[in-house]
């Protein structure tokens, strides 16, 4: 508790207005006439009164003491007070408030108390109101609600800080990740000068922030933890589900979970898979407390489209007890690839974790007619090409000499000279180190473009094979060192996400984007989430059939807040439904399943201070109004001792002549 | 100038007749019905001039028999009972009684502390006087006594009378609901002018607030009146405030002392003074000196001396005690 300080120090000067009063007091006074019929009695009765001089001692009655109160009130109010604190709770706030409040929105925030049932949103909705409603005449507020978007609510007067409110209290959480960190930097943009910016952190506290960014805010944070008052809240979670091919059997999946328990006691639970919506499997697992996790995995059936895991156990965030993936979609939103090989390579391995990525592998003896099937990548790995292309997008790795590009001799050991570095083909690729054994010196021909190449030809290059785009591979990845690096997969997605609609995945990690390619004809993509509004995305980037730099055909959906399975939508311009499919978001997160509060949160966010050019009363509370109000309470009473006697008192009859 | 009598179209409630209103007509019908039950009684013999209503120590010629006499030289021989002579050979007259009328004087005070009260709930005694005054004249005229008022401040104001019949009720209500105060007053010298002013004593009721003058002048006035032949009653108007200072001078808060700077209504004379209770108590002792003095004077005169305060209702009280005096019968 701070001690007042006084903005205007020359005010005291008004307490000079106390030694006057004391001399009021100490004159002799005119007092009240009172009209009587005669004097003649009073003139003997009051023969010894000699109270004829001007001046006598001060008196020590209640009337100059409270005028002695009400002086110093006033006297101090002039010097306008300010405090903080207890004291601040006093007064009125010297500057016009600017409430930021951070509300947190995630996934974690749907979590119910055990014993009332009230969501943490709900109550941190109902801290959210709290806050607003310390608002008065002029201030302004900011809401942030956090999660998977950042939702951005603004009140700047009353009429709209009451719809702010009205939106506030039916408000959803958007669920998903919240990232304080960006919302504090956030808040620091919305900071708004003359005025005193306090922001306000509603959250269950299982979130993190980054210290500096917390130190370059400019403005102090309150933490308000929600839902945290008991013991560690026990809760499991799958927080890990993906499933991939069987060693082995190219038809068969294994699929892989895993259960994590976030409480403080060691807990065994039944954890159920189901197929297509049938149990087709349960364990139990053995918990150990404290975020560690335990895998499970099965062997799945052939041809399962819908696979979900499902720990029946009862705990207050039930959202993250199940987790599910959809191997196979029903319509054309996938990644059919053909691979053919004679010998596969790690090539295989990059184009099977491609996400969605269903791969075909053939031999290049069973191509030699044609290639029959609808896919959407065809990979020729040291193989000839039959003579009728498919229908598809094409991958060569180091194609068998002059079929079908011709070449111009062989580089025995080919180092890079030339690197196309913005390319995206070479996004996050890093090629230093990289080696490359023998490799055809292909001829540079037209509509040929080179991203990477070395003194005789290039290494990496792009081509048209009959009016089908295709990449080139020139070296042999089985013969660089490029297949031990990670360089090589994400080579291998770059080049499948330009050639070919990236296919829809069969999981989103809660709260992060979808991001997929759509098919060239799609011009909309519809998004139906498990619950809410249906979303519209209209495409942007390189025209259908456009070749060249252009950027690429993406949709991003960020709002994967809610777990649950979302529809998906391709239409055409004229609106016809061209394709659609699924993906499913996850609600268990390593990040929100973990209910704890994050410890020392509330240290990293006391270190925000105001900036001093904030001004000089950011924070301070101005006492003067709560000064005059008790200098009018005094001269109530002082009214109250001192006249009301005198209206009751009898009437002393008529005017003197 | 407020209404002694009702008005006859007055819609207006009548108000309790028991007390003197404040304000409002004080002289309700049930009032002066109860007044004309009443008259006003002589204890001497000073009425003379027309026969009246009152029965007199006076005996003359007149229907009315009161007793036998011894004939004696000078006796009116018309009055000789000759039937008592031829029965006991004595000469006796008939003595008749003969009933007089009465001649009423009223020396109302109209001086400016009259005109004071110490709350708004009672009436200033100006306002008390007259209304004694009205009500004695309303009586003495019912009963065809002959009325003179003479209200009087620093010297006589112009009277009202002298006179006679119940038709000059009314205008003497008139006259006193329009009498003005009158300013300061000297009491023994008006006393004394007005005794020797008139040929023929009568009875005389002096209705004052006696606040001019020591009791010493009141008494050497009411002396020669007396010798004169002057039947005085002293109706002294007091209001309850004169009697309980602190209320005319007022308490600060809490009821303590309050300074006050105290005003005669008549003279101005100022007074700045704190009520402590050492000055309250001889305030106490020289007033109740002063009444004693008073009332010693005028008992001593053969005065009738009644003391009338203006909270005391005025009908069940005033009366009754004028009634008890033997003032009014």
């Amino acid at each position: 508790m701070s001690l007042p300080q006084f903005l205007i120090p020359a005010g005291l000067m008004a307490l000079v207005a106390v030694p006057v009063v004391i001399f009021l007091h100490m004159r002799n006074t005119t007092p009240v006439q009172r009209p009587v019929p005669t004097l003649r009695f009073w003139f003997e009765a009051a023969r010894e009164q000699t109270e004829q001089t001007r001046f006598r001692r001060p008196p020590l009655t209640l009337l100059l003491l409270l005028h002695l109160l009400i002086t110093a009130l006033l006297a101090l109010g002039l010097a306008r007070p300010v405090a903080t604190g207890a004291f601040g709770n006093l007064g009125l706030r010297t500057e016009p408030r600017h409430a930021i409040i951070l509300l947190d929105g995630s996934t974690s925030m749907t979590a119910r108390d055990p014993v009332t049932g009230e969501s943490r949103f709900a109550a941190a909705r109902a801290a959210a109101l709290t806050e607003l409603d310390d608002l008065r005449q002029g201030d302004v507020a900011t809401v942030l609600v956090l999660g998977t978007r950042t939702l951005t609510l603004e009140g700047t007067d009353p009429a709209s800080l009451a719809t702010l409110r009205d939106r506030l209290a039916t408000l959803r959480p958007p669920g998903g990740r919240a990232n304080l960190t960006d919302a504090l930097t956030l808040a620091h943009d919305l900071l708004l000068p003359g005025q005193e910016d306090r922001v306000t952190v509603i959250t269950d506290g299982a979130v993190t922030a980054d210290p500096g960014v917390v130190e370059a805010l400019g403005a102090p944070v309150d933490l308000v933890v929600i839902g945290t008052s008991g013991p560690d809240p026990a809760n499991v979670a799958v927080t890990e589900l993906s499933a991939r091919n069987a060693p082995g059997n190219t038809n068969q999946q294994e699929l892989y979970a895993r259960i994590t328990n976030f409480g403080p006691e060691t807990v065994r639970v039944p954890v159920v898979l189901r197929t297509d919506t049938i149990e087709t499997g349960r364990q139990d697992a053995t918990l150990p407390p404290g975020g560690r996790d335990v895998e499970l995995s099965w062997r799945l059936p052939a041809g399962v489209r819908d696979v979900e895991v499902e720990i029946l156990n009862r705990d207050i965030l039930p959202d993250d007890d199940r987790a599910a993936l959809i191997l196979r979609q029903e319509s054309s939103l996938a990644l059919d690839v053909l691979l053919v090989s004679d010998l596969p390579s790690p090539l295989q391995r990059a184009l099977e974790v491609l996400p969605g990525a269903r791969v075909t592998t053939e031999t290049s003896d069973r191509v030699t007619s044609g290639i029959s099937g609808d896919y959407d990548l065809v990979v020729f790995e040291r193989t000839v090409p039959p003579a009728s292309l498919p229908d598809a997008a094409l991958l060569f790795v180091q194609p068998p000499p002059d079929n079908p590009f011709p070449t111009t001799g062989e580089m025995i050991a080919p180092t890079v000279v030339n690197v196309a570095a913005d390319d995206p083909l070479l996004r996050g690729v890093d090629l230093g180190g990289v080696v490359f054994g023998p490799t055809p010196a292909y001829a540079s021909l037209d509509g040929q473009s080179p991203v990477v190449s070395a003194e005789a030809g290039p290494l990496l290059f792009r081509a048209t094979v009959e009016g089908r785009r295709a990449v080139v591979i020139a070296f042999d990845v089985a013969q660089s060192n490029i297949r031990q690096r990670v360089a090589f997969p994400i080579l291998v997605a770059n080049i499948a996400s330009e050639l070919v609609p990236s296919p829809l995945p069969s999981a989103v990690p809660l709260g992060d984007p979808l991001g997929y390619r759509p098919s060239a004809e799609a011009a909309t993509v519809v998004i139906e989430p498990p619950a809410g509004e249906t979303v519209e995305l209209t495409i942007f980037g390189e025209d259908p059939g456009a070749a060249g730099d252009a950027l690429p055909r993406q949709v991003t959906f960020a709002d994967t807040g809610q777990p649950g399975t979302y529809a998906v939508t391709e239409r055409s311009a004229s609106g016809e439904e061209l394709a659609g499919g699924r993906f499913v978001v996850n609600a268990g997160h390593p990040a929100e399943s973990d209910l704890r509060p994050t410890a020392g949160l509330d240290g990293v966010l006391a270190a925000a201070r105001a900036t001093s050019d904030e001004g000089v009363g950011v924070g301070l509370n101005d006492l003067w109004p709560a000064l005059v109000l008790a200098a009018l309470i005094v001269l109530g009473l002082e009214w109250l001792l001192t006249l009301w006697p005198q209206r009751r008192a009898v009437y002393r009859g008529q005017t003197a002549p | 100038m407020r209404r002694l009598w009702p008005s006859r179209t007055s819609s207006r409630p009548r108000p309790d007749p028991t007390v003197v209103a404040v304000d409002g007509p004080i002289f309700t019908e049930a009032y002066l019905a109860r007044l004309r039950r009443l008259s006003v009684l002589s204890r001497s013999t000073l009425s003379a001039g027309l026969a009246g209503e009152h029965r007199s120590r006076r005996r003359g010629a007149s229907p009315e028999f009161a007793d036998f006499k011894h004939y004696s030289p000078g006796d009116d021989f018309r009055r000789i009972d000759w039937q008592a002579y031829a029965r006991l050979d004595h000469l006796f007259i008939r003595v008749s009684e003969v009933t007089t009328e009465l001649d009423i004087h009223i020396l109302l005070d109209a001086s400016s502390s009259m005109d004071w009260r110490g709350t708004d709930r009672t009436p200033t005694k100006f306002t008390y006087a007259r209304h004694l005054a009205g009500s004695l004249g309303y009586v003495a005229l019912w009963h065809f006594d002959r009325v003179r008022l003479t209200p009087f401040g620093t010297s006589l104001a112009p009277r009202f009378g002298p006179a006679q019949g119940r038709n000059q009720a009314v205008p003497l209500l008139r006259y006193l609901e329009r009498l003005p105060p009158q300013g300061g007053t000297d009491l023994p010298r008006i006393l004394n002018e007005y005794g020797h002013g008139r040929r023929q004593p009568g009875i005389l009721f002096l209705i004052s607030d006696l606040l001019t003058g020591d009791p010493e002048e009141i008494v050497l006035a009411m002396r020669g009146l007396r010798a004169l032949g002057w039947h005085a009653t002293v109706l002294h108007v007091l209001d309850p405030a004169e009697l309980e200072p602190l209320a005319m001078v007022g308490t600060g808060p809490g009821g303590r002392p309050e300074s006050a700077e105290l005003v005669a209504v008549e003279d101005g004379q100022r007074l700045r003074l704190t009520p402590t209770d050492a000055v309250l108590a001889r305030y106490h002792e020289m007033f109740d000196a002063w009444l004693t003095g008073i009332e010693t004077a005028c008992e001593a005169e053969a005065t009738d001396y009644v003391r009338l305060r203006t909270d005391l209702p005025f009908e069940t009280v005033i009366l009754r005690m004028l009634y008890e005096r033997g003032i009014v019968g």
